[in-house]
């Protein structure tokens, strides 16, 4: 049996993070820490429409004014955020300070950090 | 919530706020280091209702009222008068948009940590800290204390993929931004401002003008700005303007110098400068002259006092930008200019 990669309990679940260039991590976690901190958040999410849900904001919105709503719309308008900041920074990857509030220990960030490096793909067993 | 800014006196404010101009004679005026933070949950400043703004504004008042040091100020910019607002932006403790913005007035102010926060500009929370010369490490070490003590209190929006988050993607990541206030007369004396600017602004650095972006330099007054806020740590964004601003140190410092000890070239300062004392009309930009009155400072062509020079920089500041050309034609400007003539190193 693997042990989860966050709490040491039981896993079933192996998570591959997947880049352009043949790099691979694996990670053995449960499903508790997988839904807990969200891990998988954004990877695959469809949207309704093009309108925030929280604050109404549109597509159309950003892609005119480069704004946007709330924080949320980050979220919800993920790919075309993600495409916008890939134009405008050189390096996307967030390397700054986490806010105390946000309970994460260094292992945790890793696979943050890591997702946010190798987002090209994400496989859970086998499934993507 | 109470008004308070009725009940305090504009000239206390005006002494707590003077620490900002205290290093006017070296190269490098002021460090700055603001960052920019949004409560989760709600919309951003832009999209949000008076009401919500109100809400906002209420919660992060309260918190700075019980922050941890002996005096907080919590000015309404409504309340104040054209001058009191403009010596506020003069200090870069407000920006002149939102001094005009009148959905957000509020500025919070803490002398022990030169630090003023704007609440519901372009993002909930704008902090910055100033210090005079150079001193980003300083200014980084304050704003993480004031960081961190809201940060206890709220929850901010924030994504382990793209960092903190902020109106303007452009913000977004540490949603941090580092600048600096350089004066360098004698690098533009000799012209070799451009070529640095040029290579500088090749590694990401941006070059703006006194008030920042898509302000006009004062005279050889510049702004030195990072411009990425993701993909790097706050230590690295800092470190790295800090490493380029202290080469323009090194240069300025050499080019003044080359022209301490060269007498052909403090004769044709010298000359520039009897050349506008002299001018019944005056001819290019009043910032101009700062740099040359800057330049006979520094080289001992003029002798006066620190102070002196602080007073004629305030002087100069009031007057450029109200399409007043012809200042040292008034009274007061008249009186300066007997009073530098007298002043000049003949």
């Amino acid at each position: 049996m693997s042990k989860c990669f966050i709490c040491k309990g039981r896993s079933y679940l192996l998570v591959k993070f997947k880049g352009k260039k043949e790099k691979k991590v694996e990670f053995n976690l449960c499903k508790n820490c997988l839904e807990k901190y969200n891990l998988f958040l954004n990877t695959g999410n469809k949207r309704r429409n093009n309108i925030c849900p929280v604050c109404g904001y549109t597509l159309k919105d950003f892609k005119e004014y480069r704004f946007l709503g709330c924080d949320f719309c980050y979220e919800y308008f993920f790919k075309e955020v993600s495409d916008y900041l890939k134009k405008i920074h050189i390096n996307t990857i967030y390397k700054g300070k986490y806010p105390v509030s946000f309970k994460a220990d260094e292992k945790i960030k890793k696979i943050y950090f890591l997702k946010g490096f190798l987002i090209d793909e994400i496989v859970i067993n086998g499934r993507h | 919530m109470e008004d308070i800014s009725r009940f305090f006196r504009w000239n206390i404010i005006e002494k707590e706020t003077d620490w900002i101009y205290s290093k006017l004679t070296d190269v490098v005026i002021t460090s700055r280091v603001r960052i920019a933070r949004n409560i989760k949950g709600y919309p951003f400043p832009f999209n949000m209702t008076v009401d919500t703004g109100k809400k906002i504004e209420d919660i992060l008042l309260k918190l700075f009222l019980n922050f941890p040091s002996d005096k907080v100020f919590i000015l309404n910019i409504s309340c104040l008068n054209e001058k009191q607002k403009n010596s506020l932006i003069k200090k870069h403790i407000i920006s002149r948009e939102f001094s005009e913005n009148e959905l957000c007035d509020k500025v919070v102010i803490i002398p022990e940590k030169k630090a003023s926060i704007m609440i519901n500009e372009e993002d909930h929370l704008r902090i910055q800290v100033i210090l005079p010369g150079l001193n980003l490490k300083k200014c980084l070490k304050f704003i993480n204390e004031i960081d961190d003590y809201i940060d206890r209190k709220i929850e901010y929006a924030f994504s382990p993929r793209f960092g903190y988050l902020t109106a303007c993607p452009t913000n977004t990541g540490t949603a941090l931004r580092s600048s600096v206030l350089i004066h360098i007369p004698g690098i533009r004396f000799f012209k070799k401002d451009k070529m640095i600017f040029k290579n500088i602004e090749g590694i990401g650095i941006a070059i703006r003008g006194f008030y920042g972006e898509g302000s006009l330099p004062f005279g050889s007054i510049f702004q030195l700005s990072s411009t990425e806020s993701t993909g790097k740590t706050e230590k690295e964004i800092i470190e790295e303007l800090e490493s380029v601003v202290k080469l323009i140190k090194e240069e300025e410092k050499k080019c003044i110098e080359e022209i301490k000890n060269n007498k052909n070239l403090k004769e044709k300062i010298k000359r520039k400068f009897m050349k506008i004392i002299k001018e019944e009309k005056e001819n290019g930009k009043l910032t101009d002259f700062y740099s040359i009155l800057y330049l006979s400072y520094e080289t001992g062509i003029l002798v006066i006092e620190k102070n002196e020079l602080r007073n004629l920089f305030f002087y100069i500041l009031e007057n450029t930008g109200k399409n007043k050309n012809y200042i040292f034609y008034e009274k007061k400007g008249k009186i300066i200019k007997r009073k530098l003539w007298e002043k000049l190193n003949v």
